[in-house]
């Protein structure tokens, strides 16, 4: 297995993983859950993808500043987005490395509503919310 | 004016507003659907709702919609909404956690909804405590699924017009009678108990017994299970549908209000409506919503809806 590598940006908030929950203006499902105001990029090695619906996800682990493994949960648009969209499963396989870019999860957890998804291939592919399928 | 409304709080039209909106509006090209998928040109530009209203109005006096064998006007086809207004029925911005638009009503002219003091103040309270029933995968009451669900399949006979959805509304479904059936009555149902009704070629859809346990928007506004919704759907082109609703709830508003907005044809390539799943993983964005406060809106009754009311205006005496 490829050595698990992690890169954590935090746009507009000085302290990385220092989540700290916005004012309240969860009226939509993704703010509910996740903090808009907040953007990180992780990188990690893929263990299981779901194409699934309301929201796909990606289970993959991550090597956190420790060294230890954090066991991290990415949401995504619908499957059925995702396949208009162009992902398949076998860009997606068990053991690739991906680095997803999206909002964090406002209780602390090691979940993201991803947006940007880089492939190992270094393909970019979309997994937020897009006007045109909503 | 309608007596059952008893709050004076009654706003002027604001033509104007119109007639700016005229101005600014521009007509999307054939294709670009304004980032909404791929359409055909339609004789009415639509990305401003009060603008589309007044234009569908006069273009489906003259039009000649196409027709079913039965001579009705045909609405078979696949279809997308044109409107963000389940994010907010009045104008809004856009922001990270929405992607705007102009205010879907067309009555009030001014494009405000015409709330009730107390119900304003319950809407925020809403906005704070519930989750919008989208997260919670629950149906979004008659007129709701179709502002909130994004793709459609419409099919049709002489007995009914059947309108299948998919994406953020729990893969809805809706079968309007058009044969002149009674309504099923008593049973308070999510989508209403729906029955469709020909007013020349616009088809009139009443859906009493909706239990109105779902938001109208996800600025918390709602509506009472007493409220009368009134659809109207009507061919304005052959790509282009003006759909309307008016909702009459003397228990939260100072007077009925009407939303309008288009449904343009799907022009993608074998367009399809695929199974969209709900449940399947919503258990965990549930417990998320959960672990930060949040609790699914469980409606209001017109009884309490009465009673918060009252106690707002002894508040305010």
């Amino acid at each position: 297995m490829k050595p698990m590598r992690r890169v954590l940006e935090v746009l507009g908030c000085a302290a990385a993983m220092l989540i700290v929950a916005s004012a309240v203006r969860a009226h939509h499902s993704v703010a509910a859950g996740f903090d808009l105001d907040t953007s990180v990029t992780v990188t990690g090695i893929i263990k299981e993808m779901e194409f699934i619906n309301p929201h796909a996800r990606m289970f993959f682990e991550v090597e956190g500043a420790n060294g230890e493994t954090q066991s991290w949960t990415a949401w995504f648009t619908s499957a059925n987005n995702l396949m208009r969209r162009g992902w398949r499963a076998n860009d997606l396989p068990v053991g690739a490395e991906i680095t997803v870019s999206g909002y964090p999860a406002r209780d602390g957890s090691y979940e993201l509503y991803g947006g940007e998804t880089k492939l190992s291939d270094g393909r970019t592919l979309f997994g937020g919310n897009a006007p045109g399928e909503r | 004016m309608d007596d059952r409304y008893t709050s004076p709080t009654m706003t002027t039209a604001a033509l104007a507003v119109l007639a700016i909106a005229g101005l600014l509006a521009t007509r999307p090209a054939a294709g670009q659907g304004a980032g909404l998928g791929r359409y055909e040109d339609s004789v009415c530009q639509d990305n401003h709702h009060a603008v589309f209203h007044a234009c569908a109005l006069e273009a489906t006096l003259s039009g000649r919609p196409a027709r079913t064998l039965d001579g009705r006007p045909d609405f078979r086809g696949y279809w997308r909404r044109r409107t963000w207004a389940f994010e907010d029925l009045e104008a809004h911005p856009v922001t990270p956690d929405d992607f705007g638009g102009p205010s879907a009503i067309v009555d009030p002219p001014d494009g405000v909804l015409p709330m009730q003091p107390w119900a304003v103040e319950k809407s925020r309270e809403n906005n704070e405590t519930y989750l919008h029933h989208n997260a919670a995968c629950i149906l979004a009451g008659p007129a709701g699924t179709m502002y909130m669900t994004s793709r459609f399949q419409f099919l049709q006979d002489n007995e009914n017009l059947v309108m299948v959805g998919e994406q953020l509304t729990a893969h809805p479904y809706r079968i309007i009678p058009l044969d002149g059936r009674p309504h099923i009555g008593d049973i308070p149902m999510w989508n209403g108990d729906p029955r469709g009704r020909w007013d020349g070629n616009t088809l009139v859809i009443e859906s009493p017994n909706h239990n109105a346990k779902y938001l109208l928007d996800q600025r918390g506004r709602f509506i009472t299970e007493e409220a009368r919704i009134v659809e109207r759907m009507t061919l304005v082109d052959e790509n282009t549908i003006h759909y309307s609703a008016t909702f009459d709830d003397p228990n939260v508003y100072t007077r009925p209000f009407t939303i309008a907005f288009a449904f343009r044809r799907d022009t993608d390539e074998n367009p399809e409506i695929w199974e969209e799943a709900c449940f399947e993983t919503n258990e965990d964005p549930m417990r998320l919503f959960r672990n930060n406060g949040y609790r699914v809106y469980p409606g209001i009754t017109a009884m309490e809806a009465r009673a918060l009311k009252a106690e707002w205006e002894r508040s305010q005496r």
